[in-house]
């Protein structure tokens, strides 16, 4: 029974975190407590009125926010990041935990409130909240009806990556450091995280220019598994002085329904590094007997790393937050392929 | 359309064995067909010698099964789709009717929500105790009252059962998303990713209730004259039924654990297939049992071509093919009769 238990909540996780990377995350909407005055920051009061330009349509701030709701990891990540502890954050996983794990010392339920993203998202516990300002998610994004009523309640900001698909970290860190009027310290945010990911070169040198996978296991029979240049794993990986496995970015050159593969096409994962991982371990025990998985060059190699479910979930989403978790959860892979 | 057909049994023996051709023809390019391109030679090759090439693994381990799966599943949806539209004389009968479908559906929503199954071996014996508990349930409750378990009684309770078993599963699906996101994958039906562990799962069930279906035919035909006179000519109705309920348990049931639910070959095959043969049962069902696999197996190879470098799954592509042939057929003619 405990097995289960902790399948179905890794397979939570997984689905919650990949449901957003998917579906253009960006709405966790989190009415937050302002822990510190948020007029007080860099921005200063002469920052605003200020206008945000997003997949919803624009929409204008008057004063700096003190009560934010967050309806999408990177919204949350950037707004904690800034040092506003949202009113309600979007749940992480339907299981346990509620929050990311990167944030277990940050947010915690009731004082922020955990909002169901993935289900239909309930107007009536945000006006409850009363929050000054909402991060939107997908749903909010292109749900009419849905932003309306949101935007009746505070000023709600939709997703605001082209085709209806989340910004970069960056980017999300930016429109934070806007709205919050705090510009100053977005950047210097935006600058500590590109640090983070450049240092990895400075501490494994070999590492530079090696070529890199990300697979998931999906329906029986496919994989996910891509090479997109606007994928942001892959600019995460790309940021880290890491580029996509050839074999990928040729498929991705003939075009056709890319970013998944048939297990016939596992030659083309012929990267120097693997990050894998599935919904639940059973599965991917099944996948790593299989013959077609020893067949993989760095299985023979040995320079891959098999992730838990809510590791390889937390990838499709790089935060600003989650850069030191997730660095930290490739480190074996990193370290071997970077001393050969 | 039968009545006035132009042959007799060596015309229809004629017609079976090109479709046998065919069928053997479609499982060659079943298992020379893929997302992965290769040459006949390879593919040959990776049968007469075997060496530890990426081709090879991808024929013996991928497409291979693949190809029995859609073979066994094919035979036993077509022969099932005969056996029940002509036992609950209903034409639009097919697995979705007598609740087997439901049954295991239900069973494998149970084991992904509760029991935290995630692997297509675990599936399969769920899913086919599910089938067999509700057909066993339909039957009984079919069969209380007066009369039996009639036809129409058959397809009421199935029809009831089916209903109640979709909110199950729907209010599990609801508050579980994470069920969801593997029923879905179970739910559209798919031959890919099945190992020879699942062939082996399923075909003694399969192979006996095909068996069974052919042994039927004879005492089928004499119930399409009505009970009465099938009663006359010495046909056990009580007995007949119960077999028949049988070996549709067994075929639906094995193919749904080998496939998932796949739509239109159980109800569009045996149509197809009267309209060659007419109403006899002796061939209706042999026939069904070739053409069904070669109607599934081609779905399943253009699935494989039309999304590259992914995969469509087979129940989309048979939904797809399905529906139009199903419309061409009935505006084309009367549908050939049950």
């Amino acid at each position: 029974m405990r097995g289960a238990r902790t399948a179905a909540l890794a397979v939570g996780a997984v689905v919650l975190a990949l449901t957003a990377a998917c579906g253009a995350s960006g709405g966790s909407a989190a009415p937050s407590q302002a822990t510190t005055d948020p007029s007080a920051g860099a921005g200063g009061a002469g920052a605003f009125p200020v206008t945000i330009h997003h997949a919803a349509g624009d929409t204008r701030i008057d004063k700096a926010p003190a009560r934010v709701v967050a309806l999408s990891t990177g919204w949350v990540d950037a707004t904690l990041e800034l040092g506003v502890v949202p009113v309600a954050a979007n749940r992480w996983s339907t299981t346990e935990p509620v929050f990311a794990p990167w944030n277990k010392d940050l947010l915690k339920a009731p004082e922020t409130a955990p909002i169901n993203t993935v289900a239909d998202i309930s107007v009536e516990e945000i006006a409850k909240l009363r929050p000054d300002v909402i991060f939107g998610s997908y749903q909010v994004t292109t749900n009419k009806n849905l932003y309306a009523a949101l935007s009746r309640i505070a000023p709600t900001i939709g997703i605001i990556g082209e085709n209806n698909q989340d910004g970069s970290w960056q980017e999300i860190l930016r429109t934070v450091g806007k709205v919050l009027g705090k510009s100053a310290e977005a950047e210097a945010a935006v600058s500590k995280g590109e640090a983070q990911l450049t240092g990895i070169t400075t501490t494994y040198p070999a590492l530079k220019g090696k070529t890199v996978e990300y697979v998931v296991l999906r329906q029986p029979g496919t994989v996910q598994a891509g090479a997109k240049a606007t994928d942001h794993l892959v600019r995460f990986f790309q940021a880290m002085g890491l580029e996509p496995a050839p074999g990928l970015v040729k498929l991705e050159e003939k075009g056709g329904e890319t970013g998944f593969l048939s297990y016939e096409q596992l030659d083309a994962l012929d990267g120097d590094l693997m990050f894998v991982g599935g919904f639940s371990d059973e599965e991917m025990a099944t996948f790593e007997k299989s013959e077609l998985f020893k067949k993989i060059p760095t299985v023979r190699d040995g320079t891959y790393l098999v992730l838990d479910a809510e590791k390889i979930g937390a990838m499709r989403t790089p935060t600003v937050r989650n850069i030191p978790y997730l660095i930290e959860a490739m480190k074996p892979a990193l370290e071997k392929a970077g001393s050969k | 359309m039968s009545r006035n057909h132009r042959g007799g049994a060596a015309w229809r023996g004629a017609a079976l064995l090109v479709a046998l051709v065919l069928l053997v023809l479609v499982c060659a390019l079943s298992v020379g067909l893929g997302a992965m391109d290769m040459s006949p030679a390879n593919v040959i090759s990776a049968f007469l010698s075997p060496d530890d090439s990426y081709s090879t693994l991808i024929v013996t381990s991928m497409r291979v099964p693949r190809t029995l799966v859609g073979l066994l599943a094919g035979a036993a949806l077509g022969a099932s789709g005969a056996l029940m539209q002509t036992m609950t004389r209903n034409p639009l009968a097919d697995p979705g009717l007598l609740g087997v479908n439901a049954g295991a559906a239900t069973a494998v929503v149970f084991a992904v929500a509760f029991l935290g199954m995630s692997s297509l071996s675990s599936y399969v014996w769920f899913s086919f105790a599910g089938a067999l508990a509700i057909s066993l349930l339909v039957y009984a409750v079919s069969s209380t009252g007066r009369g039996g378990a009639t036809p129409v009684r058959l397809a009421l309770a199935g029809t009831a059962v089916g209903v109640v078993l979709t909110s199950i599963i729907q209010a599990v699906l609801l508050v579980q998303p994470v069920t969801f996101e593997r029923y879905r994958f179970w739910a559209v039906g798919a031959l890919a990713g099945r190992d020879l562990a699942v062939v082996w799962q399923v075909v003694p069930f399969i192979v006996a209730g095909l068996v069974l279906a052919l042994f039927l035919a004879p005492s089928l035909n004499a119930m399409a004259l009505g009970e009465d006179s099938a009663r006359a000519l010495g046909v056990r109705l009580g007995r007949t039924r119960v077999f028949g309920a049988i070996a549709i348990t067994l075929l639906c049931g094995g193919a749904t654990a080998a496939a998932g639910p796949i739509g239109f070959v159980g109800l569009a095959v045996p149509h197809m297939v009267r309209f060659l043969t007419g109403p006899d049962q002796r061939w209706v069902i042999p026939y069904s049992m070739v053409v069904a696999p070669i109607l599934l197996l081609s779905a399943d190879i253009a699935g494989r071509l039309v999304a590259r470098p992914s995969e469509l799954e087979v129940g989309i592509v048979t939904a797809c093919l399905g529906a139009p042939v199903f419309m061409w057929l009935v505006r084309r003619r009367k549908v050939a009769k049950l």
